[in-house]
């Protein structure tokens, strides 16, 4: 076997499968998954069609589609924030509570393999979940309105979460001794993943002068949020309202609406905007689901979200694999151990 | 690699049978898929488990809980085997039969080390053994020459047809004899010297025409041994 093939399948994975897939949890799992999912997906079906049809008469088909796979994306995304802490929190805690960990331990097997097993197994698990949920959206597509490239790139956004979600888990399985305290601290960090930088948009938002001819975006952290880029590829566009503060407060008679009202007046910016004047301000709006400016500019909501993601993946992985091993290369509260032989003075 | 180590707690995961569980570690020590088959099949055969192959780990009693730990600590064939406790907790029972399976492995030629609170179990089955208290290795060697060599002195059980008084008698003047008294109807008397002064004192005896049904040198074992190596001031 390569290398290759050797950190795709080592000994912990497939034992990982083996016990996890032989308890009930996981086909109950699936089944409340889909079941919730296969629900939400009807409820808000009904719901969308009962409301529009009362309100214009008819609905276009299109907006159906739109909408109910805004309603399946957040609501799996949201689904997945629940269920992989628990996948990984209790990976490495697990085995410390069992004491297989000393076990693994004494054999040539890495700590990085370790938690890579561990991770995969867990992350297989969850993509196996995402599996099941396609046919789920596939219904979108009867009604159109949603392009298959948005589905990928909401499922892409969706992995990364989930993905992240598991490293965080796994980290904080290492850090802490018992499952519970990891377990918790995983659940923290999945709702700050969420929301937190989700509602750090509307906390700190960036401060956008009106007469900027650049289309302002939302702060760079806000998209590590899965929330608003998983809009933004649903809707199509930017999310308008969300992570800018117009001096002057003038952001409101934009706020529900996708372009200007005087579009006759508006013009294309250099940078992919709009910039629309009206009698006293100048405004900016962007377009498309381009970040018109900030730390991403160029990059879609997707892409950007995706990049941090794997960057505190990097992060969580790094500091797991410091901290699992028994005998630590890179310690910096060293303290002296008392060396065999000398007597020790306990009275 | 040339170190199998059995910890003194099971480490069994749950919803993995036997042979899994034995295939797991033997791929965590890098065995190819073939070897692995065999390696099962052969440990499962040393610790006369062949037929529980397919029950889960978890389920097993204490008993064939340690010999499976046993089996997982050879999966890599190590030269030295470090047991930790491997007969606390068992049964007699499965005491007797951890015996007998470390003494195949005795008999296969690997070197068995073992930390164990459980002496007289020991005591037949080691070769060499070392005392540690507080640290500090107290006392090394041969297990014969460990015990006599910490023994305050040697003892035997004597039983005598009769004139218990008389042989009393007798053995207190011997300048051998340290202590003699009278335990549950035997003579038990404490003396220094070796096996001939043992032998000087059974002739003395029976030169006095006393008639001795058995004479049994008595030992204190390997826990006296123990509570005099580490009951001593530390120098």
């Amino acid at each position: 076997m390569n290398a290759v093939s050797n950190a795709l399948w080592n000994p912990i994975v497939a034992k990982e499968y083996r016990t996890r897939m032989r308890t009930w949890r996981s086909p109950f799992a699936i089944t409340v998954y889909i079941l919730l999912l296969g629900g939400l997906g009807w409820a808000a079906f009904s719901l969308i069609v009962a409301s529009t049809s009362q309100a214009f008469g008819a609905g276009s088909g299109s907006n159906y589609g739109q909408l109910l796979f805004t309603f399946l994306i957040i609501f799996q995304v949201a689904l997945l924030g629940f269920i992989t802490p628990a996948l990984t929190a209790g990976a490495i805690s697990g085995e410390r509570e069992r004491q297989t960990i000393d076990l693994l331990f004494v054999t040539p097997i890495s700590p990085f393999s370790i938690i890579w097993g561990k991770l995969l197994a867990s992350m297989s698990f969850v993509i196996l979940l995402l599996v099941l949920s396609i046919p789920i959206f596939s219904l979108v597509f009867l009604f159109g309105g949603i392009e298959l490239d948005q589905v990928v790139y909401a499922f892409a956004v969706t992995g990364a979460t989930a993905l992240t979600l598991g490293f965080i888990g796994i980290a904080f399985s290492t850090l802490f001794r018992r499952t519970l305290p990891a377990t918790v601290a995983a659940y923290g960090a999945a709702f700050v993943l969420f929301v937190g930088f989700f509602a750090y948009g509307y906390v700190f938002p960036t401060e956008a002068d009106p007469s900027v001819t650049i289309a302002p975006a939302p702060p760079a952290v806000t998209l590590i949020s899965p929330v608003v880029p998983l809009l933004a590829i649903a809707s199509n566009q930017p999310i308008q309202g969300y992570g800018i503060r117009y001096k002057d407060g003038l952001q409101g008679p934009y706020l529900n609406k996708g372009v200007p009202a005087q579009a006759g007046l508006c013009g294309p910016t250099v940078n992919g905007g709009v910039t629309c004047s009206s009698a006293v301000y100048q405004f900016s709006f962007a377009t498309g689901t381009t970040l018109p400016s900030g730390l991403f500019a160029g990059w879609q909501y997707w892409q950007a979200s995706i990049l941090m993601q794997l960057l505190i993946c990097a992060v969580a992985l790094l500091v797991s694999a410091l901290v699992l091993p028994p005998v630590r290369r890179f310690r910096p509260w060293r303290r002296d151990a008392p060396r065999p032989g000398r007597r020790m003075r306990s009275s | 690699m040339r170190i199998g180590y059995m910890p003194d707690f099971f480490g069994v995961y749950d919803q993995l049978t036997v042979g899994e569980y034995l295939d797991f570690y033997a791929a965590c020590y890098r065995q190819s898929k073939r070897r692995r088959q065999k390696i099962v099949e052969d440990l499962l055969a040393l610790v006369g488990m062949i037929d529980r192959k397919h029950q889960l780990v978890d389920t097993l009693s204490r008993g064939l809980k340690q010999r499976v730990c046993l089996a997982r600590a050879l999966v890599h064939d190590p030269a030295v085997l470090l047991l930790d406790e491997p007969a606390s907790g068992l049964d007699p029972r499965a005491r007797v039969e951890m015996r007998e399976i470390l003494k195949e492995l005795q008999g296969m030629g690997k070197t068995i080390v073992i930390s164990s609170h459980i002496l007289p179990e020991l005591t037949d089955l080691c070769t060499m053994i070392g005392i540690i208290d507080r640290g500090r290795m107290r006392a090394t060697g041969p297990v014969r020459e460990v015990i006599a060599g910490l023994a305050t002195g040697r003892r035997l059980r004597i039983n005598v047809i009769g004139e218990k008084d008389a042989a009393i008698e007798i053995l207190t003047p011997l300048e051998s004899i340290r202590h003699v008294e009278s335990v549950n109807g035997a003579i038990e008397a404490e003396y220094v010297g070796d096996e001939r002064a043992a032998a000087d004192i059974l002739f003395a005896l029976t030169g006095a025409g006393i008639r001795v049904s058995s004479f049994t040198p008595v030992d204190g074992g390997l826990e006296d041994a123990f509570l005099k190596a580490t009951s001593e001031e530390v120098g």
